[in-house]
């Protein structure tokens, strides 16, 4: 209940700002106690990562929301708040999963591993809301707080690479398996690394660069969502 | 000889290799889910499995590690070029961090060579009591397998192992998902149990000569990214 409760405040963050903060506390309240209930990091299956997803999302906007010109903040806002309600509700409609954890994932590299990756995927998301928004009025301070979203979302996301890396040789013997979903992460690091190599060449800086940074959260989610959904990998549980 | 530096040590050069690898790999991660030959990847070197697989399949993976042998090239000549040119009147730190990043990729790319040459993993069902022979001579036999269960779900297992080396010694080898043994520089792991009709093992034997190098590479990587976005973010404040 609590997550459609939290997506209908989503929702209503696009008409003032005060009902996004109310969501975040929900979702929060949700994740922790299920966290509680549960015994372990509530972050395995569509329900837990996308409910997760959208609160990372929401969370990461906070910040930003102080440093961008109040004359953004409005359309920005309302920007995040549908993406935010997409991944709640889309959360809520999958089914929870209460089963105990099996034992291959019973490690804190794993948590380290899927927490890290879906703190990435946030950045990323506010990274192509903010590149959006400089796309279509050129304003520089946009480009400089995607520019900085993603550098921290890249730490994030190679720091969960690198954690995966170890949990796969303690579980499967190799730190790299030759699966659709490793394939997808590594074009998801590389769009990223293009995106901060791209940006210290002049003829690509401004929106070139921005797209680039757009493409990225396609490619993060199609990552995330596509590859889980449509191919098989070691990332099936 | 000049022009050749030129393009060796440009970002344009880094620019294009990036993004010719992004391609390569969505044409390996559209090729690899549906072409059967894929099916054993996992199970031994690269380039062992490349031998043996048809070129229709793996001509993306022989476009990659072109495209990777030159970047690495160009990382390598980048960062010699910012260490000799770059060094008086700017901040130390941030000249040598993206050569720290840098370093530690090639330390990647290092074990992913290294494992592509040599690696092996080997798999089989071991019954208990059954004895198994590992390349090296050595004999595993499995003794016991422990487990506990949880609404109907196995949340715990261990199996133990009598391990006979060619002298004859006999030791007890105790491995579980995440906590493989290691026998003379050899991975085994255990992968699954089955208690019916007969306690069972899967077991894999796990040979990846190249992940001391990933993790230095991993650990050069992180140390390197955590410090460019700490000063990244100081000097944009």
């Amino acid at each position: 209940m609590i997550p459609y409760i939290a997506t209908i405040f989503y929702l209503s963050a696009l008409f003032h700002r005060a009902f996004l903060f109310i969501a975040i506390l929900l979702q929060s309240y949700y994740l922790i106690s299920r966290g509680l209930m549960l015994g372990r990091l509530p972050l395995v299956g569509l329900h837990d990562t996308l409910i997760f997803l959208s609160l990372t999302t929401a969370l990461f906007y906070l910040p930003i929301y102080y440093y961008v010109d109040p004359k953004n903040r409005k359309l920005l806002t309302s920007m995040v708040a549908l993406l935010c309600a997409i991944f709640s509700l889309s959360g809520a409609l999958a089914t929870a999963s209460s089963a105990p954890l099996p034992p291959v994932l019973r490690t804190f590299w794993f948590e380290l591993h899927v927490t890290l990756s879906f703190l990435s995927y946030g950045l990323f998301g506010i990274a192509a809301l903010l590149g959006l928004m400089y796309i279509k009025n050129t304003e520089k301070t946009l480009e400089k707080y995607q520019y900085l979203t993603i550098l921290i979302g890249y730490l994030l996301f190679s720091l969960s690479m690198i954690f995966g890396g170890i949990w796969a040789f303690y579980a499967w013997g190799t730190y790299w398996l030759w699966t659709p979903k490793e394939l997808w992460t590594t074009l998801l690091w590389l769009v990223y690394t293009l995106y901060l190599h791209l940006r210290y060449r002049p003829y690509w800086r401004g929106k070139p660069v921005a797209i680039v940074g757009v493409v990225g959260y396609a490619v993060v989610l199609f990552t995330y969502l596509g590859v889980g959904l449509l191919m098989k990998s070691s990332h099936s549980f | 000889m000049n022009t050749i530096i030129r393009v060796l040590t440009s970002l344009r050069t880094t620019n294009i290799l990036t993004g010719l690898l992004i391609i390569l790999l969505v044409a390996g991660a559209f090729i690899m889910p549906t072409n059967p030959s894929y099916r054993t990847i996992n199970q031994m070197g690269l380039f062992m499995w490349l031998k043996g697989a048809p070129l229709s399949a793996t001509w993306w993976l022989y476009g990659s590690m072109a495209v990777l042998v030159l970047l690495v090239i160009n990382t390598l000549a980048c960062s010699a070029e910012s260490l000799i040119k770059k060094q008086s009147g700017r901040n130390l730190l941030l000249v040598i961090s993206p050569q720290i990043i840098h370093i530690g990729f090639c330390f990647i790319m290092l074990a992913h060579l290294i494992s592509s040459a040599s690696a092996f993993h080997l798999y089989g069902v071991l019954y208990q009591g059954a004895v198994a022979v590992l390349p090296d001579g050595q004999q595993i036999r499995l003794d016991r397998i422990n487990y506990e269960t949880s609404q109907g779900y196995i949340v715990w297992m261990e199996a133990e192992l009598g391990v006979k080396d060619r002298s004859g010694i006999d030791r007890v080898l105790k491995i579980a998902p995440n906590k493989p043994g290691l026998i003379s520089g050899v991975g085994v792991y255990l992968k699954q149990i089955s208690l019916n009709p007969v306690p069972r093992a899967l077991i894999e034997v796990s040979y990846e000569p190249g992940a001391k190098w990933a993790l230095v590479g991993g650990l050069l990587f992180a140390l390197g990214t955590v410090l460019l976005v700490i000063l990244k973010l100081i000097i944009e404040r």
